[in-house]
């Protein structure tokens, strides 16, 4: 199984143990990733500045991987849902494919519309499937809660609503559940994290709702599939956490270094100590079980 | 807006007709006319209870011409495409997407705010919205990851030849 892999801006600015986590994961399922290094932003945050410029870097993205050959997966939510909206605006106005195919063809790129988008999440629930996931779990974390948050632009995109119900999402709950590990309710799980608004003060309000609830839930851990999610509530944890006067202190991980834990991956190679919040507490309470079973 | 008592009276000599038909005519704005105000977005927006215009009265002054105060309100950037209202709207509206149709013209009108301003020279010069620092890609090296490039030729020619540079400088 090939894909073409782009991780967008925020993941090799910010969060290294994400990528390095999704190739070791990626790695053990039989995966090939193609980098497309050279690709550059894909333009979702100046949409509003010029559209034009956002849909010619997104367009340069899909040329890219059309000419490997092979569907283009994005670990960021954000870049998918650019990247399906590009897509779909693209078919409907081939006056404007024609103008962004005369700016690529001087690099020698060409979009014709066949490149297939898909977010890691949507690639291991359907091409690779649920049971060949279950397959390579060798370390059940059977025990551990986790809290789901599954990012607005991942299951609200109009693309992903083909898989998937916007409303009552359940594939990241799925996954989750295939190592073991127990998906809580929480009330907040779909609202917005805040990490994406430009108003400072209103994205420290809406985080702090969203932990205050994952907390309350009695979740051990967040698990995430947006960088940007991951960053408002790792990155920014211990921030929100002194301003508002709480203390957190709940670990979040991405789901691939979830799902990475429970494939008996070291710990060092799915970036653990590069998470803000540390996570050794957790490595506990996933064996919690065990542990309690051995005491008695 | 003058008072009268408690309400707000309107000029309506002051609105724009043609304001909703300029928003139609953009790449995001097109869905526009379907709303009937029924609230579901505002029902459904994190963020609506702390800003100073919601959402379906941002699609109100759309559709009455009310051009100023759709353009200056701070719902508009205050959003974060969250798009719960998206989904929600029975119309098939994207009270989300019209947000960024305002918001490219607020930006063509009165300029780009300061937060965006930074992201635009980042883009201009690394060719991400975020700089990948140095040390960033000497870890990323370290843990045997590939190292990211910089900007290239075709990434400013492409930045040229779609005029944004222009918006870089203020």
């Amino acid at each position: 199984m090939e894909y073409s892999y782009y991780m967008g801006c925020q993941v090799p600015a910010q969060l290294p143990n994400y990528d390095l986590a999704t190739r070791k994961v990626a790695e053990s399922l039989d995966i090939k990733l193609i980098d497309l290094l050279e690709s550059g932003c894909c333009g979702c945050v100046i949409r509003s500045v010029n559209p034009y410029t956002w849909i010619a870097l997104s367009t340069r993205i899909l040329a890219m991987a059309e000419r490997t050959k092979h569907d283009l997966i994005t670990i960021c939510p954000g870049c998918y849902t650019t990247l399906v909206e590009v897509q779909s605006i693209l078919s409907e106005k081939p006056s404007l494919r024609k103008r962004m195919n005369t700016i690529l063809e001087k690099e020698s790129l060409i979009y014709k519309g066949e490149v297939k988008v898909k977010h890691l999440l949507t690639a291991l629930y359907f091409d690779k499937g649920i049971e060949e996931i279950k397959k390579a779990v060798t370390n059940s974390l059977k025990g551990l809660k986790v809290a789901v948050h599954y990012g607005c632009h991942l299951n609200r995109s109009h693309d992903y609503q083909q898989y998937d119900d916007p409303e009552s999402p359940h594939i990241l709950d799925n996954i989750c559940e295939v190592t073991g590990a127990e998906s809580v309710y929480w009330p907040l799980k779909l609202w917005c994290c805040g990490g994406m608004t430009n108003d400072q003060e209103l994205s420290f309000k809406l985080g702090n709702m969203k932990l205050k609830d994952a907390k309350a839930s009695g979740a051990d851990c967040i698990v995430t599939a947006c960088p940007f999610c991951q960053i408002q509530f790792d990155n920014r944890q211990r921030y929100i956490s002194s301003r508002f006067n709480e203390d957190y202190n709940i670990p979040v991980l991405t789901f691939t270094q979830l799902l990475g834990l429970a494939f008996g991956i070291k710990e060092e190679d799915l970036g653990l100590q590069y998470n803000r919040v540390p996570v050794e507490e957790l490595a506990i309470a996933s064996n919690k079980d065990e542990r309690k079973r051995k005491e008695i | 807006m003058m008072k009268k008592g408690n309400v707000e009276v309107l000029n309506s000599s002051s609105f724009d007709p043609q304001f909703k038909f300029e928003v139609i005519r953009t790449l995001e704005g097109e869905t526009t006319l379907g709303c009937f105000q029924c609230g579901m977005c505002t029902a459904s927006c994190p963020l609506s209870d702390a800003v100073d215009v919601k959402p379906h009265q941002v699609m109100k002054d759309v559709l009455l011409g009310m051009k100023e105060e759709a353009l200056k309100c701070k719902m508009i950037w205050a959003c974060s495409f969250c798009l719960t209202c998206n989904i929600r709207c029975p119309q098939g509206v994207k009270p989300a997407n019209v947000m960024v149709a305002l918001k490219h013209m607020s930006v063509e009108q009165k300029g780009i705010p300061e937060s965006l301003q930074i992201v635009n020279e980042t883009i201009i010069k690394e060719g991400w919205s975020k700089r990948i620092t140095d040390f960033q890609n000497k870890r990323r090296v370290e843990l045997g990851l590939p190292e990211v490039p910089k900007v290239n030729k075709d990434l400013e020619r492409l930045l040229n030849e779609t005029g944004f540079k222009e918006y870089a400088g203020g």
